[in-house]
């Protein structure tokens, strides 16, 4: 087996659970790392969506930002933001949002507003930008999050984007149509809705990880299914692939 | 902020849209409201529409009678300058001619609903502009740091712009785009 670090596994487990036939809108970041790993890999003709507008986009390097000029250049046609939200978003066009976050909660509600109390942040976090939106209109959410106590919070600070709000059908019961997060893939583990309470459960553990590391990198006590598979390890191709995709991209985005 | 834009390049007093459902925001923004639907009953969110005193923008060109040309990301770049009042837009070059071979769809802004127009060459940077010069992503990333509090900012401010003016902009920026051809 390969030698990989745990970010890898994260970014990889994530790029699998997209298809071929999918249709995508990309959050900067980890999200976008993973949906264009697919891309590389097992599902070439998978559509991503950049909130800038940039439809069915095929960057050779990963976006510094939603706006690049590669994401246009590369893309079926870009549209404008509104007609973006509009149209595509609120229309019902995209069938899976991939987001991440600052802090997540046990029902994979996100927040990416503030640290601490909203008139007395500790830390300024970016914001939702489309991301409450993207929440409710996609078909269903993926999220990708590296573990820890800061990120997999008890209570967050503050509710930027629902998930399953405070489980069960309280996220029906608020008028949303859309089926909110079923995976969650972080560098140790793969979580899905459990099918009645909402929380978000193990169903799927990366090689060499135990559960103990699981719960230690959470601030609530993590469900595990009743069936918890081994998440395959990376493929050579994969992790080619993948560091092919980071170093193409570092190498561009250090250039003056 | 899109929704905003385009209710104010409509004349319209708000913006509707299915958003905000569940979260936070409404409770630290008092502007986000909720109003029903006449015809289905369905709860939606409301915003005031964005009317800026004054817009300022950034495209590839413009002909002489101020008709501009937008290729690329669009953003919000249109809605901004029909929802302001007074709008500036900067251009990479005024032409005396569009090119005959730009899509048919390209002029965003007729002459009309411009306020004034100012060939700036260079001027989208650090960023990029399609077609003619790509973005500093070395200074891009730079900037986090600058911009993350305001005394930095404001020295940065003063030592590379007020003290300077524009003429070491259009100095610099022949520099950018001379590394770009």
């Amino acid at each position: 087996m390969a030698d990989y670090k745990p970010n890898e596994m994260m970014t990889i487990a994530a790029a699998r659970a997209l298809k071929n036939d999918d249709v995508c809108f990309v959050g900067i970041g980890q999200p976008s790392a993973a949906c264009n790993l697919a891309r590389l890999t097992h599902a070439p003709d998978i559509t991503l969506i950049y909130e800038s507008g940039t439809l069915a986009t095929k960057p050779n390097i990963l976006p510094l930002s939603i706006g690049d000029g590669e994401l246009c250049e590369t893309a079926v046609t870009t549209v404008p933001v509104p007609e973006m939200f509009r149209y595509w978003l609120q229309g019902g066009r995209i069938k899976i949002g991939f987001l991440g976050g600052a802090q997540i909660d046990k029902y994979a509600n996100l927040n990416t507003t503030v640290v601490g109390p909203y008139d007395k942040p500790k830390v300024r976090l970016p914001g939702g930008g489309g991301a409450p939106e993207i929440a409710t209109s996609c078909g269903e959410i993926f999220i990708i999050m590296a573990q820890g106590k800061r990120s997999f919070v008890d209570k967050l600070d503050f509710v930027t984007s629902i998930g399953h709000v405070t489980g069960g059908d309280s996220r029906a019961k608020l008028g949303v149509k859309t089926k909110g997060p079923t995976k969650l893939i972080t560098d140790l583990a793969i979580f899905e809705p459990d099918p009645e309470t909402k929380e978000m459960t193990v169903v799927s553990i990366h090689p060499g990880v135990t559960r103990e590391q699981i719960q230690e990198n959470s601030g609530w006590k993590i469900a595990f299914a009743a069936k918890v598979a081994e998440t395959p390890p990376p493929t050579s191709r994969e992790l080619e692939v993948l560091r092919d995709l980071h170093a193409r991209t570092t190498r561009a985005h250090e250039a003056a | 902020m899109a929704n905003a834009y385009e209710a104010g390049a409509a004349g319209l007093p708000c913006a509707i849209f299915r958003g905000y459902i569940g979260g936070d925001l409404p409770k630290v923004n008092s502007k986000i409201k909720r109003v029903t639907c006449p015809f289905t009953g369905e709860q939606l969110a409301a915003i005031p529409a964005h009317r800026p005193n004054v817009a300022v923008i950034h495209a590839q060109r413009a002909d002489r009678a101020g008709n501009v040309m937008i290729e690329g990301v669009l953003g919000v770049q249109k809605e901004a300058v029909l929802a302001s009042k007074r709008s500036v837009v900067t251009v990479e070059e005024i032409v005396d001619e569009l090119p005959p071979d730009r899509s048919l769809n390209a002029v965003v802004l007729p002459h009309w609903t411009v306020g004034h127009v100012v060939e700036v060459p260079g001027g989208a940077f650090p960023s990029y502009a399609q077609g003619y010069y790509p973005r500093n992503n070395g200074f891009y990333k730079e900037w986090d740091a600058i911009a993350k509090e305001r005394d930095s900012f404001l020295a940065w401010m003063k030592t590379n712009v007020l003290d300077k003016g524009p003429d070491a902009f259009a100095r610099y920026a022949r520099k950018v785009q001379a590394a770009a051809e």
